[in-house]
C-alpha cells in the first residue's frame, strides 16, 4: 500500500477514535450536566434576569 | 425495501421519545433568556454535546462522503483545518469570550452595541438571509440518504421528511433552547451510536487494502496530496482555515451554544473540547465515501454512493439504530437552525424598524412564529430545489456571504479601537461581494471575460470576500474617522 495512503488512514484512525472518546465522556458526564440543569430551572425557577439590550441609537 | 420490523420499532420509540422529551422542556421556559440560551446554565459536557450536535447533521455526512468519493484521501485535510480553527477559538477565546461576557444573544446584537442599531439591521437581514438560504438544501441531501438506506419511493420520503420536520418544529416552537438543549444531547448519543454502527459494518465488509487501492488506482497522487488535488491547493486551505474560525466564532447556530455556557470560561472550553470531534466529524463519513468509491467503483452517484454502501451493508436491526441516528444528527441541526435564525430576524430585524424593542412575550411570540415559517419554507424549498454539483463548496460559499462581513465588523470591533460605522458597513457589504459573483456567474463561465471569469473560481471568491471585507473595515475607518468618530461599546463589556 502506498506510503501515504498509511499515513492518512492512521490519521483518520487517531481521528475516529477521538472522536467516539469524547462522545463517551461527554455523555457521562452530559447526563449529569442535563439533570443539573433541569434541577437548578426547576429550585429557581428560571429567574435569571434579561439584559433589555442597551446600545448606541442612530 | 430494507427495513425490517425491529427497524420500524427503533425508529418510531426514538421519534415518540424526542417528542415526548422535548416538549416537557417547554415548562423549563420562563423568560426570554430561558427561551434563548437556555438561561445560560449550560455546563461544559453538556455543552460539548449539543455543540457537536449541532455541527454534525445528515447533510455533514452527506457532503464529506460526497467529497470523498470523488477526490480520495485528499479532502482530510478539510478536518485537520475544522480541528486546528476551532481549537484556535477555544483556546483564545477569539470573539466567543468578549460575546459571551457581553451577554448577548444574537451576533447582530454586538453590532448595536459597538456601531449602530442600523448595522445591526442590515447585518441581522444578511445573516438571516445566508442561514436560512444555506439551510434550505438539508432537507434535500437528508431525502437522498433516507431512501437510499431504507429503499423507499420518493411518496413515502415526503411523508417522513414532513414528520421529522413537523417534530423538531413542534418542540423547538415550544421550548426554545431548552427543549434544543435537551434533546440535542439525547440526539448526540443516538447519532454517535449511528455513526459507530455505520464505520464497523463498513469496516467489517470492504478490505481496507481495496480502499487504499482504489482511491490511487482513480485518483494518483490528487487522491493523496490535497496541494496538487485540482479541487483544493493552497488558497483551498487558507480560505477553509480562515472560513472555519469564521464560522467558529460567528455562526449563530453554533455560537449561540457558547452563548448559553454558564460563563465565557466554558465557553472556552466548549469550543476546545468539541473541536478534537472535528476531525471525525468530517473524516468518518469521508473515509465511508471512500469505501463506496472501492466497493461500487468511480461510476456512481457521488451524493448516493455512500448511503447506498450503508443500505447494503448495515445489517436488519442495526439499520432502524443507524436511521434513528441520522435522524437525530438531522433533527438536532434543524432545530438548533430554526431557534438561531427565528430569534435574528426578531431581535435584529423586525424589532430593529422600531424605536423600541418588543417585551418579552411579544419577542418569544414572534420568534415562535417565525420558526414555524422557516419550517414551512425549508418544507418547500426542499421539496424543488435542485441539489448544487459541489456541495461542500456551495455551503461554504453561501456561508461566506455572511461570515466575511461578520468576521470584519465583530473581530474590528472587539480589538480594533478605530473601527467605525462606515467600516463596519464596507465590510459586510464587499464581504457579500464576491461569493454573490460566484453565484451570479458560474453557470455562464465558458462567455465570460477572463478579469470577470476569476470569480467563477470558487476557492477564488472564496478567499476574496474575506479580503475584501477586511480592506472594506480598514480603509472604511481609516478613511472617515473624522466625519464618523468611533464609538465606544455599550453594554457592559469588561476587560474585553
Amino acid at each position: 500500500m502506498d506510503n501515504a495512503v498509511i499515513v492518512w488512514l492512521i490519521v483518520f484512525a487517531v481521528a475516529a477514535l477521538i472522536f467516539f472518546g469524547v462522545a463517551a465522556v461527554v455523555t457521562v458526564k452530559g447526563f449529569g450536566d442535563l439533570l443539573a440543569l433541569l434541577r437548578d430551572s426547576d429550585v429557581r425557577g428560571n429567574g435569571v434576569k434579561n439584559g433589555r439590550e442597551s446600545g448606541n441609537e442612530d | 425495501m430494507n427495513f425490517s420490523t425491529i427497524d420500524w420499532v427503533i425508529l418510531v420509540a426514538y421519534l415518540a421519545a424526542t417528542v415526548a422529551v422535548g416538549i416537557r422542556a417547554k415548562r423549563y421556559v420562563e423568560d426570554l433568556s430561558g427561551y434563548m440560551v437556555a438561561g445560560r446554565r449550560v455546563r461544559l459536557s453538556l455543552g460539548v454535546a449539543t455543540f457537536a450536535a449541532t455541527e454534525l447533521g445528515t447533510i455533514t455526512f452527506m457532503y464529506f462522503s460526497e467529497l470523498g468519493y470523488v477526490s480520495g484521501f485528499s479532502c482530510f485535510i478539510i478536518g485537520i483545518l475544522a480541528l486546528l480553527a476551532y481549537m484556535f477559538v477555544g483556546k483564545t477565546g477569539f470573539i466567543i469570550e468578549p460575546l459571551r461576557r457581553l451577554e448577548v444573544m444574537t451576533i447582530p446584537e454586538f453590532y448595536q452595541m459597538r456601531y449602530s442599531r442600523r448595522v445591526r439591521l442590515l447585518g441581522g437581514i444578511i445573516l438571516f438571509l445566508g442561514g436560512v438560504l444555506n439551510m434550505g438544501i438539508f432537507l434535500k441531501f437528508d431525502g437522498i440518504f433516507l431512501s437510499e438506506v431504507m429503499g423507499f419511493g420518493p411518496d413515502a420520503l415526503v411523508l417522513i421528511m414532513t414528520l421529522m420536520l413537523l417534530v423538531v418544529v413542534l418542540y423547538t416552537i415550544l421550548g426554545g433552547m431548552f427543549s434544543v438543549v435537551v434533546t440535542d444531547y439525547m440526539q448526540f448519543v443516538v447519532l454517535s451510536l449511528g455513526i459507530l454502527v455505520a464505520l464497523l459494518a463498513v469496516l467489517l465488509s470492504v478490505d481496507i487494502r481495496e480502499i487504499g487501492d482504489a482511491v490511487v488506482g482513480n485518483y494518483g497522487d490528487a487522491g493523496v496530496n490535497p496541494i496538487v488535488n485540482p479541487r483544493f491547493g493552497w488558497m483551498f486551505i487558507v480560505w477553509i482555515l480562515i472560513s472555519n474560525v469564521a464560522a467558529g466564532a460567528l455562526w449563530q447556530p453554533g455560537t449561540s451554544k457558547a452563548l448559553a455556557s454558564e460563563n465565557p470560561q466554558v465557553a472556552r472550553k466548549v469550543f476546545i473540547y468539541t473541536s478534537l470531534t472535528f476531525a471525525g466529524r468530517a473524516m468518518i463519513p469521508m473515509f465511508l465515501g471512500i469505501a463506496a468509491l472501492a466497493y461500487f467503483g468511480p461510476n456512481e452517484s457521488p451524493t448516493a454512493a455512500m448511503p447506498k454502501l450503508l443500505g447494503a451493508l448495515t445489517p436488519r436491526g442495526l439499520l432502524g439504530l443507524l436511521v434513528a441516528g441520522m435522524l437525530a444528527a438531522s433533527m438536532s441541526t434543524y432545530s438548533a437552525y430554526l431557534l438561531a435564525w427565528s430569534s435574528v430576524v426578531t431581535r435584529d430585524v423586525i424589532a430593529c424598524f422600531r424605536d423600541e424593542d418588543f417585551d418579552e412575550r411579544t419577542t418569544i411570540l414572534i420568534t415562535r412564529f417565525f420558526a414555524g415559517l422557516i419550517g414551512l419554507f425549508l418544507l418547500i424549498f426542499g421539496l424543488w430545489y435542485q441539489i448544487p454539483d459541489t456541495a461542500f463548496q456551495y455551503l461554504f460559499i453561501t456561508g461566506a456571504m455572511y461570515t466575511a462581513g461578520a468576521l470584519g465588523c465583530v473581530a474590528a470591533g472587539l480589538y480594533w479601537p478605530r473601527a467605525n460605522n462606515v467600516g463596519a458597513y464596507s465590510a459586510l457589504a464587499l464581504g457579500a461581494v464576491a461569493p454573490l459573483l460566484f453565484l451570479l456567474l458560474e453557470k455562464s463561465r465558458a462567455t465570460l471575460p477572463g478579469w470577470l471569469a476569476v470569480f467563477t473560481d470558487v476557492n477564488v471568491s472564496g478567499l476574496l470576500s474575506f479580503v475584501l471585507a477586511a480592506a472594506g473595515m480598514f480603509f472604511g475607518s481609516i478613511l472617515t474617522q473624522r466625519i464618523c468618530p468611533p464609538r465606544p461599546v455599550v453594554g457592559g463589556l469588561q476587560n474585553g
